[in-house]
């Protein structure tokens, strides 16, 4: 009874801190939100996607044909609540409750003392970063773990609904698209499970992946394997440094400023964890081992590039880990609790929204409302920081556009250029006729005062982050 | 047949040190392997000790740029009005600029990328995390005490060091052949 009160306590908790200022920390929608609910709007208005598709089972997105299942899970959340950065990202917050929720059962499997655990898996920089996200991630990693939570607690039989939500995760993300086969497949070999009827449920639940194997679009994440880079992504993702420091991402849009995906003292617990590992259950310990080394190979193919979001798979088996080796001391974890929500609060309430606004589109926001106030203005706006940033103001501005693509599943190439009512997306180009428009706006400082006065350019408006880095300029053409 | 497994990868591991530390490993090795006494590998491990702090600037270690004050500034600057003491106390105290220093240095040794950049290197990584888990599984207290001692070192004194973490390549190069090892 105890430990139920706490631990609704803790998921009350959780969804207070998953969800505490959601529409403005993040700072500013970023291009994979502002598509998702872009699209997401347009499937509950018109029925097809933003390339005239009916109900796609993959999404084009920026040529990522993303498994769609979080878009058709926030449709809800839109018509409820309209457009906004809250009804978007409000199904991440309720995915990473629920995460917490089967957190708590399955280290309940594995140690008598489970709440201490899902406490400070609630509030580790990782599980509340991707919790608060307006894509996909965090909802197909539990719908995964959930999945394996029952195939865990069901050892010794099958169960048909952990086999269901980890075949249904493939429907959610490319990660678990590569993961789940993974998985099951080391699953069937080393618990000796290959039966005919478990795989043909599982063939049955994967036919829509099937029918899309023979198209353009299952392949277009699949880099060519090299065990050089393969070999490099699991030292890089197990490096202590990565995992307790800061992170090699490349995308600065995954960073929150001084921290890392677990706090840095966690390094003790996971030594302890892994000396644990070896005194429970030999079924269980086989278990989170696979589940371990399965969850980094998604990651661990995706060629040169470190991306911590594909490496979310293994937050989950990573912190049972560390939470069998936390200590039994109350003093000692509340004084850590105490520490860790300090620092949490630091980087993510803090420094993350003025520091890593430029990396979250920030400014586009305000550049909508300056369109709204000059309707009849024809606009050139440069796209060298992101070329997907066409996306933006039909999000803020919810405008209506469809660009018919003919063989939907079989065009993964994107073009650079954009043009939709008065507005014109392209790369910097000085060759451009700026007389055909009355605005140009580039994103970031890519026009130098000199360049403005030579071709014409006045700047009327500079859009900068709270830290007063710029990050959008607007000029006004042909006027001195 | 493990023993020469345990051989061939120990060998492997101690090809690409500077010599000075393949000795240290060989005799760390030879220790582990009941072949010489305790106090011989003791005396190897305080010279390696005494140059890695020889070979170490240790006063940069508590010298900022000037940049890195400025964004310690900017950080202070971020916290509303109505935070800004317990915002001082945060960024003053309980996450130092002098203590994400020594988080850096300690992680930065611990760093695995660092010590298998090689590409052959990079092979061994997998012995060396069951050297890892044998480790931790069943400890040697020497081995444990001193490896202990060499973290802590390295997070006080940093590990940016002339020849780098060099106080750590003995215990690595080990830890690789250590899961078919017998001790």
């Amino acid at each position: 009874m105890k430990n139920n009160i706490l631990l609704i306590t803790i998921l009350v908790f959780s969804f207070i801190l998953f969800t505490f200022k959601l529409s403005t920390i993040p700072s500013s929608v970023y291009v994979d939100e502002a598509t998702v609910g872009y699209n997401a709007l347009s499937i509950l208005k018109t029925g097809s996607d933003e390339f005239g598709q009916k109900h796609p089972i993959y999404f084009r997105f920026f040529g990522a044909y993303t498994p769609g299942l979080f878009v058709y899970f926030i449709l809800p959340f839109i018509k409820i609540l309209g457009m906004s950065a809250l009804s978007i990202r409000l199904l991440s917050a309720i995915s990473g409750t629920i995460s917490v929720l089967f957190f708590y059962k399955t280290l309940k499997l594995l140690s008598k003392n489970a709440l201490v655990g899902t406490l400070f898996y609630t509030i580790l920089p990782w599980t509340v970063f991707n919790s608060r996200l307006g894509y996909e991630v965090m909802f197909a990693s539990t719908l995964f773990n959930i999945g394996c939570f029952y195939l865990l607690k069901n050892i010794n039989t099958i169960s048909y609904l952990g086999l269901f939500l980890i075949s249904l995760s493939t429907y959610a993300s490319h990660t678990q698209r590569y993961l789940a086969p993974t998985f099951l497949i080391s699953y069937f070999i080393f618990y000796k499970k290959i039966k005919l009827k478990p795989v043909v449920f599982l063939l049955i639940t994967q036919i829509p992946n099937i029918i899309m194997i023979f198209t353009q679009s299952f392949w277009v994440k699949n880099n060519s394997f090299s065990l050089k880079y393969f070999i490099y992504q699991i030292i890089t993702y197990l490096s202590p440094k990565t995992l307790f420091f800061s992170l090699p991402d490349i995308d600065l849009q995954h960073q929150v400023p001084q921290i890392s995906v677990f706090f840095w003292w966690m390094i003790i617990p996971l030594v302890l964890g892994v000396k644990k590992l070896f005194f429970i259950n030999i079924n269980y310990q086989k278990f989170l081992i696979i589940w371990l080394i399965c969850s980094l190979i998604p990651a661990s193919l995706s060629g040169e590039f470190i991306s911590i979001q594909r490496a979310l798979p293994l937050l989950f088996p990573l912190m049972l880990l560390i939470a069998l080796g936390l200590s039994t001391n109350l003093f000692i974890n509340a004084a850590l609790f105490i520490y860790s929500i300090i620092l949490l609060f630091r980087s993510y309430f803090v420094l993350f929204p003025k520091f890593m606004a430029p990396a979250w589109n920030y400014g586009y926001q305000e550049l909508s409302q300056f369109m709204v106030k000059n309707p009849d203005k024809k606009f050139l706006i440069y796209n060298d920081n992101d070329l997907r940033n066409y996306i933006l103001p039909l999000y803020y501005l919810q405008l209506p556009y469809q660009n018919q693509l003919q063989n939907y599943y079989s065009a993964p190439k994107t073009t650079d250029n954009y043009s939709y009512l008065n507005l014109v997306f392209k790369q910097l180009d000085w060759g451009d006729n700026f007389n055909n428009y009355d605005y140009v706006v580039s994103d970031g400082k890519i026009i130098s005062p000199d360049q403005a006065v030579t071709h014409h350019l006045t700047k009327i408006k500079t859009i900068t982050t709270p830290l007063n880095a710029t990050v959008l300029e607007i000029f006004k053409v042909g006027s001195t | 047949m493990n023993k020469i497994f345990s051989i061939i990868l120990f060998i492997f591991s101690i090809i690409y040190l500077p010599p000075y530390i393949s000795l240290l490993s060989i005799i760390f090795f030879l220790y582990l392997n009941n072949r010489i006494e305790k106090y011989i590998p003791i005396v190897g491990y305080i010279l390696l000790f005494i140059f890695q702090i020889t070979s170490t600037r240790v006063a940069t270690n508590f010298e900022f740029s000037g940049y890195q004050n400025f964004v310690h500034q900017q950080q202070l600057d971020s916290y509303p009005p109505s935070l800004f003491r317990i915002g001082n106390v945060i960024e003053n105290k309980i996450a130092s600029t002098q203590l994400s220093r020594f988080q850096q240095n300690l992680f930065n040794s611990l760093d695995f990328v660092n010590y298998f950049k090689n590409y052959y290197l990079s092979l061994l990584f997998i012995p060396f995390v069951l050297g890892v888990i044998k480790l931790i599984k069943k400890q040697n207290q020497l081995f444990t005490k001193l490896l202990f001692t060499s973290i802590v070192l390295l997070t006080v004194i940093s590990p940016d060091g002339k020849y780098g973490p060099v106080l750590l390549l003995p215990f690595i190069a080990n830890i690789i052949s250590f899961y078919s090892c017998e001790k």
